[in-house]
């Protein structure tokens, strides 16, 4: 998850000031969405396709 | 069969099915019924906007074609000669696929998505491209900033249609296409049924070949139908179903969706969720009580309802797919961000920027969060046929209602089944005070399709708002 200078993430070139200010209240929508899902995450849990679940089963 | 052509609605109010039995009988032309649609919509697409790319002679020409291989004998099988649409992300060989985006104006493929390929197999004759949010995509809120301005709902042009399949959801409904297909990432097959009083399917993850979709996010991405009735999307999806080498996640099922259609539900075990909290928003009291009659509808079928709920909350669902769903999706447009952003509408731009900010570890975390509620959700599908459970919280709210746009496609229980992978169906429920569609949601265990169409074909013939129409 980035800052709000956003010094991470490669923006384009011309984005501009009102864009950048755009993307500073998405970043209170994503920070909430990962605080979420990490404060429900299982520590042995490990990615796997949806499918892989519904075929080890068969 | 007899169609009684003194009437208006006589073609244009056919059932794929019946529409399908007429040409089968040689009671009625694909040349006529396609006609008919098209007539339709030089009529009243100006309002409804359902379309952005009309193909009328080529519809016309696959009409005649139809007709002249029916009677030679070479009858195909039920789809052949009727008339539908599809989303505009969906490529078609020659003809623009431009996903209402200022970046794809122009673009013409040159080849067709798999669905296309298999309809055509079918018989089935495309009369154009609908309608759809920008490449199908979007956080929720709504701009009316695209090329293709929105779709309108035909039982009430001032209403939302949902998303993003909007022109799929409000062609079926205008009865400007027999039936259409549309895309489902996080509830745009189901949620535009919804709106529109219509039935939607999102089959299971893996059942219907996506190839020549444009991707949105590829971890939910589905393909599915909007239809009249249950019946015809069961016979819809069942020819877009089979395995397909092109598309990495499909796989090779038998694709059997019509045999056990009319068995009923008696001794059916069915688990109710009639009310949910989403962050604080429950459906609305008509949404709840349209559902609490169709559990009696079934019940009273013989069915067995049992009281449940989602293992986890609707809004854990939705954070583990939102953050998988904007970064694959940035992740698909990063080129076109990075060099035409300001090109991009207001929804689009905000979700890659939403994308551009997820970490690596974010991502992972959240496809270990998905594979969680994947496994909780189909511990709790083990334990029913099926489930019966709100689709949209809300009816279609008026394209004045800022706030209610947003609602409709935040305040949901599709994701659940976007994340878990399971077959979900959308049905129309009846109607609220104003005469707006409400709905629920059938959902059935992986691959059971069958089960989730029976269920829903049940309480759709015990009911009578298939008789409804919208007029405008």
């Amino acid at each position: 998850m980035s800052d709000d200078n956003f010094a991470d993430v490669r923006l384009p070139a011309d984005f501009t000031p009102e864009a950048l200010a755009r993307m500073r209240e998405i970043a209170k929508i994503v920070r909430s969405n990962v605080a979420n899902t990490k404060r429900t995450l299982d520590e042995f849990a490990e990615p796997a396709p949806v499918l892989d679940l519904h075929l080890r089963r068969r | 069969m007899v169609i009684d052509r003194t009437k208006p609605e006589a073609i244009l109010g056919l059932t794929l099915r019946q529409a399908s039995d007429a040409i089968a009988a040689r009671a009625l032309s694909p040349v006529e019924l396609v006609d008919a649609y098209l007539d339709r919509i030089e009529t009243v697409d100006g309002r409804l906007r359902s379309y952005i790319t009309v193909l009328a002679d080529e519809a016309r020409a696959a009409a005649s074609q139809a007709e002249a291989e029916i009677a030679a004998g070479e009858y195909r099988g039920p789809l052949h000669g009727l008339p539908y649409a599809v989303k505009d992300n969906y490529f078609t060989k020659g003809v623009r696929t431009t996903a209402n985006s200022r970046l794809r104006l122009d673009a013409v493929p040159d080849f067709d998505a798999t669905a296309i390929v298999r309809l055509r197999e079918a018989g089935a004759i495309l009369l154009g491209k609908l309608n759809t949010w920008e490449y199908g995509t979007g956080m929720g809120p709504f701009y009316d900033d695209l090329p293709f301005p929105y779709a309108r709902n035909p039982w009430n042009l001032d209403r939302y249609t949902g998303g993003s399949s909007t022109g799929a959801g409000a062609s079926v409904a205008g009865r400007t296409a027999l039936f259409a297909l549309g895309s489902d990432t996080g509830g745009s097959v189901r949620l535009p049924a919804a709106a529109c009083g219509l039935q939607g399917l999102k089959s299971t993850t893996g059942r219907i070949s996506r190839h020549g979709i444009f991707p949105n996010c590829w971890a939910f991405d589905v393909a599915g139908p909007l239809c009249w009735n249950v019946e015809d999307c069961a016979i819809v999806a069942e020819a877009l179903s089979g395995f397909d080498p092109s598309d990495p996640i499909s796989v090779d099922k038998p694709a059997d969706f019509r045999s056990d259609l009319n068995k009923g539900v008696a001794g059916l075990r069915i688990g109710v969720i009639r009310d949910m909290d989403c962050g604080g928003v429950h459906p609305d009291p008509d949404v709840l009580a349209n559902l609490a009659e169709a559990a009696r509808v079934l019940q009273a079928a013989g069915a067995i309802l049992v009281e449940t709920e989602l293992p986890a909350p609707v809004l854990r669902y939705r954070s583990a797919a939102s953050i998988i769903n904007w970064a694959e999706s940035y992740s698909i447009h990063e080129a076109d961000f990075q060099s035409g952003w300001h090109l991009m509408g207001q929804a689009l731009r905000d979700k890659m920027t939403a994308g551009l900010q997820i970490s690596a570890v974010d991502y992972l975390a959240a496809l270990r969060e998905r594979r969680t509620l994947a496994e909780m959700t189909d511990a709790l599908l083990s334990g029913f046929d099926a489930l019966l459970l709100p689709s949209a919280f809300h009816v279609a709210p008026a394209f004045t209602d800022a706030a209610g746009l947003g609602a409709f496609i935040g305040d949901t229980a599709a994701t659940p089944f976007s994340m878990s992978g399971h077959p979900a169906l959308s049905i129309c429920t009846g109607f609220d005070s104003e005469g707006l569609p409400t709905s629920a949601q059938i959902v059935g265990r992986w691959f059971d399709e069958a089960m989730v169409l029976r269920v829903g074909h049940a309480y759709e013939t015990a009911t009578p708002w298939r008789s409804h129409f919208p007029t405008f």
